[in-house]
């Protein structure tokens, strides 16, 4: 109940001019890099960041937890009208959403999409309201080796069920682990993998993240720049539909429920991501079906309970994050890089000195899931022309984005290097199947994995204890390597079963 | 397979190097990076070894736009090195144009330039109007703007 009152003591300063102003320019920045095939909303947020550090915390934060919400819904837009995904997450929605799209029923499966996106994305707000306080207070029996443990658990869940093989997952988490050591140590200031100047200040982290997820995903588009759907038809909306449809969405509680709940589940392990929940959710409310057949073939259960999953597991993927510092998706790691550069370090501390940036996110968080529903349900209509500009255009304006928002980070020339720098290792990494969310989770978690590392280390070599019972004893620290473990073995698991089929 | 297989060895050199390097520094500076060197040296060896065995699905390069990417490196490259001497505005400028002309599938003429200059002069005034105008960032300066 206290986690509620605060909630309710915060939420009006929410609604300030600058806030709304903001929350609906990341709506309508959401939306559309969210519906441009081939723009992700981990890119989307990451362009973002820099234009944050003008902003008060509270309303840099509502900018990227805005686009968060609503670049994942703009994806659905070009899955449904046509059949690419604006981002992985709406991948099951194309399954019946297209099919209905070429029945004629484009601007049902729109409506549907953005009725189930706000009830999804509304329970997967309570749940991370209502959990994510009590669990930073859990956070606080944490030490060092638990620290330690929980940065090993966030590069293994994210290697182990974020890519398609684990080996690769955990390749590019490590590496991500290694970029964290370069420059000077914090801990003992001593000078590590400093190859050339550009490199002595490090790798800046947001610099790293838009390289990450921005030069990639341009290259890729230059590789198939003359291939491009076109979608003409002209939406004209019919009176009274969305009235219909909203009836019709609260008359399907069966994939609402289970959509909302596998989102809720997924979003909270590390690394799951939308698709995942996506995925499951779609095939989880067929199986539950009596009339399993019309799935696939336009059937709006199929949209419904795929938007209901992958919005209901946003506001979940912030809870380990707000907690114990580990992103649940790698759009979840951007905005984590959002809070570290505006000097909020996620922990207990978040919620009592920083109580009132936090619920004002929060707050923030909820209201993008009505402006997402408004502003979708508008943008739908026009958003032909939207996904219909030449890729041309994209990939010279993301690319001079990028430039401005390395550069603007430190006003340092080196950044926007690192940053395309990482961005071209990541495009090759991509080449052998190493995806960019392990790699960005292993650079945020590096210094919490080393500092607390060496912390254990001084502690016993000052208290004589061994580093094995210090390591591996300890209700927290025995549920954390297991966790660990089970990513691996599950990981592997499926990989193996999955080779067999 | 054979991208994987460069890629496996790359990969085992890289861990060598970590180690090697990381040899140079102070014990408790050097006890990380070690051990992630090892982890990288164990993972780059079974993924060879998943190579060797043909457990790893061949990435297919078939019909890659090498050219295409070189050319847009290349670009790239240019656009840093007149983002320093012109300045951010003047080089994006250029670069934007340059990109979008060079990239069209039409056939260049006075209408598509034209198309394409109002384009970069349009996205080039947002940008100009929303940092330096409104947000009053500091961007990269050179002897133009």
């Amino acid at each position: 109940m206290e986690t509620l009152q605060q909630f309710i003591h915060y939420f009006p300063q929410a609604l300030t001019v600058s806030n709304l102003a903001v929350l609906v320019l990341g709506t309508i920045v959401g939306l559309v890099l969210g519906a441009l095939p081939g723009l992700s909303p981990t890119m989307a947020v990451a362009l973002l960041v820099p234009f944050t550090f003008v902003m008060t915390p509270s309303t840099g934060l509502t900018l990227l937890g805005s686009v968060y919400v609503c670049a994942m819904a703009g994806g659905a837009i070009s899955a449904i009208l046509i059949n690419v995904p604006g981002a992985p997450a709406n991948i099951a929605t194309l399954f019946d959403g297209y099919p209905m799209s070429k029945q004629g029923k484009s601007q049902t499966a729109l409506n549907m999409c953005f009725i189930s996106s706000l009830i999804g994305g509304l329970a997967g707000m309570v749940a991370m309201i209502f959990f994510t306080p009590p669990l930073a207070k859990i956070a606080l029996k944490f030490g060092p080796s638990e620290m330690f443990w929980v940065a090993v658990v966030g590069v293994t869940c994210m290697a182990g069920l974020s890519t398609g093989s684990l080996i690769k997952g955990l390749f590019g988490g490590t590496f991500g682990l290694w970029l964290a050591t370069i420059g000077y140590s914090p801990m003992l200031g001593e000078p590590r993998f400093i190859f050339s100047d550009t490199l002595a200040g490090g790798i800046n982290m947001v610099a790293a993240l838009i390289g990450l997820f921005a030069l990639p995903q341009m290259l890729t588009l230059m590789e198939g720049i003359y291939e491009q759907k076109k979608f003409t038809e002209k939406l004209k909306p019919e009176k009274g539909i969305l009235k219909k449809n909203i009836i019709e969405v609260l008359k399907m509680r069966k994939p609402l429920t289970i959509g909302s709940l596998i989102g809720i589940i997924i979003g909270i392990i590390p690394g799951a991501g939308g698709q995942v929940a996506g995925l499951i959710a779609y095939d989880q409310t067929k199986r539950f079906s009596k009339d399993q057949s019309k799935y696939g073939h336009g059937d709006p259960r199929g949209v419904v309970a795929a938007e209901c999953a992958n919005k209901a597991m946003a506001g979940p993927s912030l809870i380990p994050l707000l907690t114990l510092s580990i992103p649940g998706s790698p759009t979840a790691a951007v905005l984590l890089g959002g809070l570290l550069i505006h000097g909020l370090f996620p922990g207990p501390e978040l919620f009592t000195e920083h109580a009132d940036i936090v619920y004002i996110f929060m707050a923030s968080l909820v209201l993008a899931q009505f402006s997402m529903f408004f502003f979708g349900i508008l943008m739908a209509r026009y958003s032909y022309g939207i996904m219909n500009l030449p890729k041309r255009y994209i990939i010279a304006g993301v690319v001079i984005l990028s430039v401005f928002g390395s550069y603007s980070i430190q006003n340092n020339f080196n950044d926007i290097i690192i940053c395309f720098g990482i961005g071209f290792v990541q495009y090759l990494f991509q080449k052998v199947g190493i995806k960019g969310g392990p790699v960005v989770l292993g650079l945020i978690l590096g210094s919490i994995a080393e500092g607390n590392l060496l912390k254990a280390m001084l502690i016993c070599q000052g208290t004589g204890e061994s580093y094995w019972n210090y390591f591996g004893t300890g209700t927290i620290n025995i549920i954390l390597i297991l966790i660990s473990v089970f990513s691996i073995v599950y990981s592997l698991y499926s990989s193996v079963s999955s080779s067999r089929k | 397979m054979r991208i994987e297989l460069i890629a496996s060895i790359i990969f085992f050199i890289f861990s060598g190097v970590i180690f090697f390097v990381s040899g140079s520094y102070s014990p408790q500076a050097a006890v990380f990076p070690k051990a992630l060197s090892v982890i990288l040296g164990i993972l780059a060896v079974i993924y060879f070894l998943q190579v060797m065995l043909k457990k790893v699905v061949p990435q297919n390069l078939a019909g890659y736009p090498l050219a295409r990417i070189v050319a847009f490196l290349v670009a790239l490259t240019l656009y840093f090195v007149c983002l320093y001497y012109l300045g951010f505005y003047t080089a994006s400028f250029a670069y934007y144009l340059v990109l979008t002309l060079g990239l069209s599938r039409d056939k260049l003429n006075k209408k598509e330039i034209l198309i394409n200059f109002c384009s970069a002069s349009v996205f080039i005034g947002i940008l100009y109007f929303l940092f330096s105008g409104l947000l009053k960032v500091q961007i990269p300066s050179g002897f133009l703007i």
